[in-house]
C-alpha cells in the first residue's frame, strides 16, 4: 500500500462555494411556521434566536442552507428555521450532513447536535467527522443531561450527579467536549454560551468562514432537569473568573479587569506541563501566553482546554498549594451507594468491599496528571447549585466528592466576550477541508 | 495421443489458502470465457487470510463448470480434482464423480503434511483413490526446474507452481494460455524476475502436458452456441456495480456510495471506486451506519444513494432504513448474504437475510425488495432496484449472496440505449404552497425536492409527518393514514411489474405440470439444472423464479393455485415458503438447504422427484 498526493483544492472560507443571497435577508425570513416548542426558559430559545439573527448576515441564498439534527431536545432544531432541513435519527446527523456536504459542495450545511447525541450516542460519527473534516459546522448544545428522556446523566454530567439513573450519583467520568474535538484532529473547535448572543453570533460567524468541519460547543442551560448549571459563567459576581476569554493575538487573561482591559489573572506555560495560572501583577503582561488561534500545533489549545476539568487552577498561587501535590490531580474515586459519604469518612472502619478495592485499582491505573476529573467549571456550578439546593432544602443530594476537590472561585476557561472574541480555533491553515476531493474516489 | 471430444466439464482447483488457487481458477475461467464456453464458477475459500498451512480450515478452491451448451451451476461433482497438498485432497475428494482425474503435487505429500490431516499412509499408496485416475506429479520440483534461471529464492520460485498446474489444466482442455501471460506481465510488471518466473511456470505446465505421456487423452469442448453479442466474464460484485452506474447514467443522477468494509460485499465499494468519471463518490464510512446516514443525506441532496453492505450490517443499518422509510427517500440497499447469525460464515453463502430484509425494523417500515437470479443478473437487478427506489421514492433492499457476489459467468453486454431510463421527476416551485408529503396519484410516491431548489424549503425526519404539509403529526388519525399510505405505495409497485414467467415445456400453466418449483435469488441456477435432470428423467415440472420479494407480483397468487404442489428450494429454514403461505393460504413446501454452498443439482432433482411422485402417487 502506498500513499499519493491528493491535489485538493483549496478554498479560502467555508461558505465560498454556495451562492450568496440576492438580496437583504431578515430573521423573520429564516423563522418556518412551527411553533417553538422548547421548554419556557430553554436555553435553545436564545441559540435559535441568534442563528434566526445571524443567518441573513451570512448572506446566502435560504435554499442552499440545510441543518440537520439529531434526536434530543435541541435537535428540533431544524423545524424552526425555514431552511432545508432534516430531523434524522439519534447520534447520526454528522453520517448525514457529511453525505450532504460530499454530495453538494453549493449548500452549507449544518448539524444541530446535543452532549447525548454527539457524545453518547453518536460518539463515534462525531469524532469522525472532526478528522474527516468536511465542510460543515456542528453545533453542540452541551446542557450536560438528558433532557429529551427526562433527566438522566449525560457523558458531560459530572461524577456524582444525582440524576433518575443514578440516584447515588453517577460513575462516569465526563467528556471535555473541546479537548475531546481537539484530540479527533478538529481543525476549528470553540466554546460559547447561549446566553452570551453577541459572541455566540461570532463564534458561528467564524465557524460559518472555517473551511472544513467546526465544532462549536454552546453551553446551553436546561431550566428542567439542570438548571443553574453554568450559572457560576453567568453570574456577574463570578463571571470574570469563570471565563477565560481567548482572542487571536493577544495576551490571554481573566479575573478582575483593569483599566487596560486586562484581568489581574493570566496563563503562562506551566513548568511540568500545560498551562498555569499567574497573576499578572507579579509576572507582567509580556510573560503571558498569547492566544494563537490558528497556530499548527493544537497542544497548547488542548491544554487551554484542560483548565475547565484539571484542577490547575488549584495551583495558582493564592492556593500556595505545596510542591509535589501532583496526587491532588488525580481522578477522585468516583462513589458509589455503599461508600460512605466523604465527610463521615474520617477512618476506615471496615475493609472494603472486594468489587470497591477493584474500582479503586482501576482509578489508580486511570489516574494520571493529564486525566484528572474535577472542574473548577464543574466545581463552580456545584457550588452554585449547591446554594440554590440549600435553598431548596435539597442539600443531601449534593455530590459529596466534589467536596473536597473544589475550587476556591477562581476560574475556569470559556472563550467568550470581547467585541472582536475569537474562540479556541486552531490551524485554520493546517489542514484543508476534505470535501469531495478526498472523498471523492477517483 | 488422442482428443476426446466433451460436452461438459467440472474442474477442481484446490490448495492451500496462501497457494494462489483462487487466481488459478480465475486464470482458467478467464480463458475459457474467452474462447467461447458457457461456464459458471464457485469459489469456496476460508474466512481467514492465511490459515494454518496445510490443514483442512485452510483449504481454498475454485471450481469452474464450462460447456458447448448454456448451463446453470458451477457443478456437483468435478471431473477434475487438482491438489496441491494432502489436506486439500482430503478435503475434496469427497466430491468427486467416480473415474475422476486427479492430480496432486507429489511434492507436498511429505510424512509430516499427511500427519497433519490425519492420513495414516499416503492415500498415493494405498489404494484408496483406485476409483480416480490420479496423476501425482512434482508440480512443485518441476516449477523450481522450470525457472530457476530467474534467480529466486526457492520459496518465490515454488510459489509459482500455481501457474505451472494452470498451464498443464490449460494443455489437458485446450485452452489457449496467451491471456494469462499477458495477465501475468502486467500484473507483475514492476517484478521483472516474478513476472517471467509465473510466465515460464504457465508455458513449462503446458509443454509438460504436451510432450508427457502421462495423459493418453486430451480434450475438447466446443464453444456453445449463444445469442450473437459482446460477452464478458463476470461476477455478480462487478455486474452489480456496473448496474448501480447504469441506472446512474439512466437517471442522470450522480450515484452517492456510503459504505463499510464487510465480507462479501467489499468488492462493490472496490469497483465504484474506480469509476468518478461516471459522477460516482464514493465514501469508506467509519461504521455501517454512518455508510446509510452518508447515503440517506446524499439522496435528500439529490443522488442516487447506495449502500453496500452484508447481514450483519443491516442488522446495524436497521434504524437508517426506517428513517429513510419515513422521510421517503430513494436508497439502495445492497444486502450479499453470507452465512448467520452473527459473523457466522462470512465468506460462504445464504439466503437467510430475507425475514430481515422484509421485517427487521421497527413499526410497519414496508421496503421493496429485489434479488438477482445469476452472476451477470446482478446487472439488471440493480438497475431495477433504482427504477423502484427512484421512482416511488423508497429505500428498497437489493438481496444478493456470497455465492453469486463472487461466482461468475459470461455476460451478455447490454446496449446502454435498451436500458430503462429512470425520471428522477425533482419537483419545482409553482408558487403554490410546497406540500412535501402530496402524492402522485398513480405511484403514491412524495415530490423529491432538493436542496437548492428556491421555494420548497421544507423539513423531513423520523417523526410522524401529517399527510400533505409534512410538519410533525401525533394525530391517531393520521398516523393511521400515513402507515397505510405507505404501505399502499409499496404494493402499487407490482403494477408496474411484468407477468410473471412460468417455464413448463409440459404445457400452459394448469394443464401439464402438477408440481411448480418456485425460487428467488441465486438459487435459479441449481433449481433450472435440478429441472432439467428431472425432465429428462420423464417427468413434468413447472419452474418460476422471483426477482421481486416485495411487493410480489400481481398474478403469482393464481399462478400458485394453478399446481397441485408448489415447492420451495432455499438456502434458509424456509423463509419465502412462509411468507408465500402467509400471503395465499398456499402450502407451499420448502427444501432447505444451510450448508454454505448452493444446492447441487443433483441432490435437489432427487428432492423434486420425491414431491412429483408423491403428487403423481400419493401415499
Amino acid at each position: 500500500m502506498s500513499t499519493t498526493a491528493l491535489g485538493i483544492p483549496s478554498f479560502r472560507s467555508g461558505t465560498e462555494s454556495v451562492p450568496a443571497a440576492e438580496g437583504p435577508q431578515t430573521a423573520k425570513e429564516f423563522a418556518s411556521d412551527q411553533e417553538v416548542r422548547w421548554c419556557p426558559g430553554c436555553g435553545d430559545y436564545a441559540v435559535l434566536k441568534a442563528v434566526q439573527s445571524f443567518l441573513p448576515d451570512l448572506g446566502l441564498r435560504r435554499e442552499n442552507i440545510v441543518f440537520v439534527s439529531g434526536i434530543g431536545c435541541s435537535s428540533r432544531f431544524p423545524y424552526y428555521l425555514d431552511t432545508y432541513g432534516m430531523h434524522s435519527i439519534h447520534g447520526r446527523a454528522p453520517s448525514i450532513a457529511t453525505g450532504i456536504a460530499t454530495a453538494r459542495e453549493d449548500l452549507s450545511v449544518w448539524v444541530v447536535t446535543g452532549d447525548g447525541d454527539a457524545l453518547s450516542i453518536g460518539g463515534n460519527h462525531l469524532i469522525h467527522a472532526l478528522r474527516r473534516n468536511v465542510n460543515m459546522t456542528i453545533l453542540l448544545f452541551n446542557n450536560r443531561i438528558y433532557g429529551l428522556t427526562k433527566g438522566q446523566y449525560s457523558p458531560t454530567s459530572e461524577i456524582g450527579k444525582i440524576t433518575k439513573s443514578t440516584p447515588v450519583g453517577s460513575l462516569d467520568h465526563p467528556f471535555n467536549p473541546v479537548s475531546l474535538a481537539l484530540g479527533a484532529e478538529a481543525s476549528f473547535v470553540a466554546r460559547t454560551i447561549d446566553s452570551d448572543r453577541k459572541h455566540l453570533t461570532s463564534v458561528l460567524a467564524a465557524a460559518a468562514a472555517h473551511r472544513g468541519t467546526s465544532l462549536v460547543e454552546i453551553y446551553q442551560n436546561c431550566p428542567i432537569f439542570n438548571d443553574g448549571a453554568f450559572d457560576a459563567i453567568k453570574d456577574p459576581d463570578t463571571k470574570d473568573h469563570a471565563i477565560i476569554p481567548l482572542e487571536h493575538g493577544k495576551p490571554i487573561t481573566f479575573g478582575t479587569r483593569g483599566a487596560d482591559g486586562h484581568g489581574d489573572k493570566g496563563l503562562t506555560r506551566g513548568p511540568a506541563s500545560g498551562i498555569e495560572v499567574v497573576d499578572v501583577a507579579q509576572t507582567g503582561l509580556e510573560a503571558l501566553l498569547v492566544h494563537d488561534a490558528h497556530h499548527p500545533d493544537p497542544s497548547t489549545a488542548f491544554a487551554i482546554s484542560r483548565l475547565t476539568d484539571s484542577g490547575y487552577l488549584n495551583r495558582s498561587p493564592h492556593r500556595h498549594l505545596p510542591p509535589g501535590r501532583a496526587a491532588h490531580l488525580r481522578r477522585p474515586r468516583p462513589p458509589t451507594g455503599h461508600r460512605r459519604p466523604r465527610h463521615r469518612r474520617g477512618q476506615r472502619h471496615r475493609p472494603a468491599h472486594p468489587a470497591h478495592q477493584r474500582r479503586r485499582h482501576l482509578d489508580r491505573r486511570l489516574s494520571t496528571s493529564t486525566r484528572p476529573a474535577r472542574t473548577p467549571l464543574h466545581d463552580l456550578c456545584d457550588r452554585a447549585a449547591l446554594r440554590r439546593r440549600q435553598g431548596q432544602g435539597l442539600r443531601r443530594r449534593v455530590p459529596l466528592s466534589t467536596a473536597s476537590t473544589r475550587a476556591s472561585g477562581c476560574c475556569t476557561s470559556t472563550p467568550t466576550s470581547a467585541s472582536t472574541a475569537a474562540p479556541v480555533s486552531r490551524s485554520v491553515l493546517r489542514r484543508r477541508s476534505s470535501t469531495r476531493t478526498t472523498s471523492r474516489m477517483s | 495421443m488422442t482428443a476426446r471430444e466433451l460436452d461438459r466439464v467440472v474442474i477442481r482447483f484446490a490448495g492451500d489458502s496462501g497457494d494462489g488457487m483462487q487466481l488459478t481458477g480465475d486464470r482458467f475461467t478467464q480463458d475459457t470465457a474467452a474462447f467461447g464456453n458457457d461456464l459458471s464458477t464457485l469459489p469456496n475459500f476460508p474466512a481467514e487470510i492465511r490459515a494454518p498451512q496445510g490443514t483442512i480450515p485452510g483449504v481454498s478452491s475454485f471450481q469452474v463448470h464450462f460447456a458447448n451448451y448454456d448451463i446453470l451451476t458451477p457443478g456437483d461433482r468435478p471431473d477434475v480434482l487438482v491438489a496441491m497438498n494432502p489436506a486439500a485432497l482430503k478435503a475434496n475428494v469427497g466430491d468427486l464423480a467416480k473415474g475422476a482425474t486427479i492430480i496432486v503435487d507429489a511434492h507436498d505429500f511429505t510424512k509430516r503434511n499427511l500427519t497433519k490431516v490425519g492420513y495414516a499412509e499416503s492415500p498415493l499408496d494405498d489404494g484408496s483413490l483406485g476409483d480416480f485416475a490420479v496423476h501425482a506429479l512434482d508440480l512443485t520440483g518441476m516449477t523450481v526446474e522450470a525457472v530457476k534461471e530467474f534467480g529466486l529464492s526457492r520459496k518465490d520460485a515454488a510459489r509459482a507452481k500455481n501457474m505451472f498446474a494452470l498451464g498443464l489444466v490449460s494443455w489437458l482442455y485446450g485452452r489457449d494460455v496467451t491471456g494469462t501471460v499477458s495477465y501475468l506481465t502486467e500484473k507483475f510488471a514492476g517484478k521483472p524476475a516474478i513476472r517471467d518466473a509465473n510466465v515460464a511456470a504457465v508455458r513449462a505446465g503446458w509443454n509438460f502436458g504436451e510432450t508427457t505421456e502421462t495423459f493418453a487423452v486430451s480434450y475438447v469442448v466446443k464453444p456453445a452456441q449463444v445469442p450473437a453479442g459482446t460477452y464478458r466474464n463476470i461476477t455478480g460484485n462487478l455486474a452489480l456495480a456496473y448496474g448501480l452506474i447504469a441506472a446512474g447514467v439512466r437517471s442522470g443522477l450522480p450515484v452517492f456510495l456510503g459504505s463499510y468494509p464487510i465480507t462479501p460485499a467489499s468488492d462493490i465499494l472496490h469497483e465504484l471506486s474506480k469509476h468518478k468519471a461516471f459522477g460516482v463518490t464514493t465514501l469508506q464510512a467509519e461504521d455501517e451506519i454512518a455508510g446509510i446516514g452518508a447515503a440517506i443525506g446524499a439522496s435528500f441532496a439529490g443522488s442516487l444513494g447506495v449502500t453496500t453492505t452484508s447481514g450483519p450490517g443491516i442488522a446495524l443499518k436497521s434504524e437508517a432504513i426506517g428513517l429513510a422509510v419515513m422521510t421517503e427517500l430513494p436508497l439502495l440497499v445492497i444486502d450479499v448474504q453470507r452465512g448467520g447469525p452473527s459473523t457466522g460464515l462470512p465468506t460462504k453463502t445464504e439466503q437467510a437475510d430475507l425475514l430481515q430484509a422484509m421485517y427487521g425494523r421497527n413499526g410497519e417500515a414496508p421496503v421493496p425488495i429485489v434479488a438477482p437470479q445469476s452472476p451477470g443478473d446482478c446487472f439488471a437487478a440493480a438497475v431495477e432496484a433504482a427504477r423502484i427506489a427512484i421512482t416511488y421514492r423508497t429505500p428498497v433492499m437489493l438481496l444478493s449472496d456470497g455465492y453469486l457476489a463472487n461466482g461468475s459467468e459470461p455476460w451478455r453486454i447490454p446496449d446502454v440505449q435498451i436500458l430503462p431510463t429512470i425520471d428522477p421527476a425533482f419537483a419545482t416551485a409553482d408558487g403554490e404552497a410546497f406540500l412535501p408529503y402530496s402524492r402522485d396519484p398513480e405511484t403514491l410516491a412524495r415530490p423529491w425536492a432538493v436542496p437548492g431548489t428556491a421555494g420548497l424549503e421544507h423539513r423531513i425526519g423520523g417523526l410522524e409527518k401529517a399527510d400533505g404539509h409534512g410538519n410533525i403529526s401525533y394525530d391517531p388519525a393520521n398516523h393511521d393514514l400515513m402507515v397505510r399510505t405507505r404501505q399502499a405505495k409499496v404494493e402499487r409497485i407490482a403494477e408496474s411489474l411484468p407477468p410473471l414467467e412460468v417455464d413448463d415445456p409440459s404445457g400452459p400453466p394448469g394443464s401439464g405440470a402438477k408440481v411448480l418449483v418456485i425460487g428467488w435469488g441465486s438459487t435459479y441456477g441449481p433449481i433450472g439444472a435440478a429441472c432439467r435432470r428431472v425432465r429428462r428423467a420423464g417427468y413434468h415440472v413447472a419452474q418460476t423464479h422471483l426477482r421481486h420479494l416485495n411487493p410480489f407480483p400481481n398474478d403469482l397468487g393464481d399462478i400458485l393455485r394453478r399446481y397441485d404442489r408448489v415447492v420451495c428450494p432455499e438456502m434458509n429454514l424456509g423463509q419465502l415458503s412462509k411468507l408465500l403461505r402467509a400471503e395465499y393460504l398456499v402450502d407451499v413446501r420448502p427444501i432447505t438447504s444451510v450448508r454454505g454452498l448452493p444446492f447441487g443439482a443433483e441432490q435437489l432433482s432427487e428432492d423434486l422427484i420425491a414431491h412429483l411422485t408423491d403428487v403423481e402417487d400419493p401415499q
